[in-house]
């Protein structure tokens, strides 16, 4: 199975192959470079998809995302009708141009959870949310008598 | 693993600790720009912590190799995978003359950041008028 991951965002595909940039630098580059915050640039290069994994334990579900570049106040995770949503949510004003970044995902997870419970960690640019399962989904030993 | 296993890969495998291990590396996504009197990368390596990320330039090859610290946990079962595994390699190759002593690396959030200063003598110099 192959999964595309990134979808090439327009302005970027001018850096694919650094040895043509490099012997000709002034090649459609320009000076827009100057007006982005690097990880805003970065983060726009996946604007259009944010993979995510999901995995489960007998005690929580874990779900991962990557949001290289991101802050943790600009990260906000809700909880609605069974729909874990995501989203990175990020300003930046230069001196006369403005960049904003918004991505968002929004995955389904089962009903059963601890919704009080959940938490979340950023970490090197990847998101970690921890959702506990209630108890009467984890596995129950059934004594035989 | 079996031998025969072991030939059908052979070349991309090696035995570590009597253990086949498959070398592969992902290419980061990466932006240059270009400033008076350097040249700024920037790598998305997210999952990757500084003490295991490597930079090195050698003649006029400059590797960028990460490895992630975002593995899956023992006891973690995937219901679905959509991230690509795997650590990250960037080999680029460099046509203009770097000052190797003064580049200069920042890793946050996942992101790097690669500061090339151009060497001494490629650098732009303003010719005054007499």
């Amino acid at each position: 199975m192959k999964l595309v991951r990134y979808n090439e965002h327009p302005l970027l595909s001018h850096f694919n192959d650094l040895d043509r940039w490099f012997s000709n630098p002034a090649e459609g580059l320009g000076n827009f470079g100057r007006f982005f915050e690097l990880a805003d640039r970065l983060a726009g290069a996946n604007r259009y998809r944010l993979a995510a994994d999901l995995y489960e334990d007998d005690h929580n579900f874990y779900a991962r995302v990557e949001l290289p570049g991101a802050k943790k106040e600009d990260v906000n995770v809700e909880l609605n009708n069974g729909s874990l949503t995501i989203s990175y949510n990020r300003k930046t004003e230069g001196d006369d141009r403005q960049e904003s970044v918004d991505l968002r995902r929004s995955l389904a997870v089962p009903d059963s959870i601890k919704a009080d419970d959940i938490s979340a960690k950023l970490e090197d640019g990847v998101l970690t949310v921890t959702l506990p399962k209630a108890e009467e989904r984890k596995p129950r030993q059934i004594s035989v008598n | 693993m079996t031998d025969t296993e072991l030939k059908e890969t052979h070349g991309a495998t090696e035995a570590v600790n009597g253990e086949a291990k498959t070398e592969y590396f992902l290419k980061p996504r990466y932006t240059v720009r270009q400033e008076e009197d350097a040249y700024e990368v920037g790598v998305v390596m997210p999952g990757v912590q500084k003490n295991n990320l490597s930079v090195s330039l050698e003649d006029d090859q400059l590797t960028v190799i990460g490895t992630r610290s975002d593995t899956v946990p023992k006891g973690w079962r995937p219901l679905y995978e959509e991230r690509t595994r795997g650590d990250y390699r960037l080999r680029l190759q460099l046509n203009v003359e770097i000052n190797a002593e003064a580049v200069s690396a920042k890793l946050e959030d996942g992101v790097l950041s690669l500061r090339l200063p151009l060497a001494e003598a490629v650098k732009p110099r303003r010719i005054e008028i007499q």
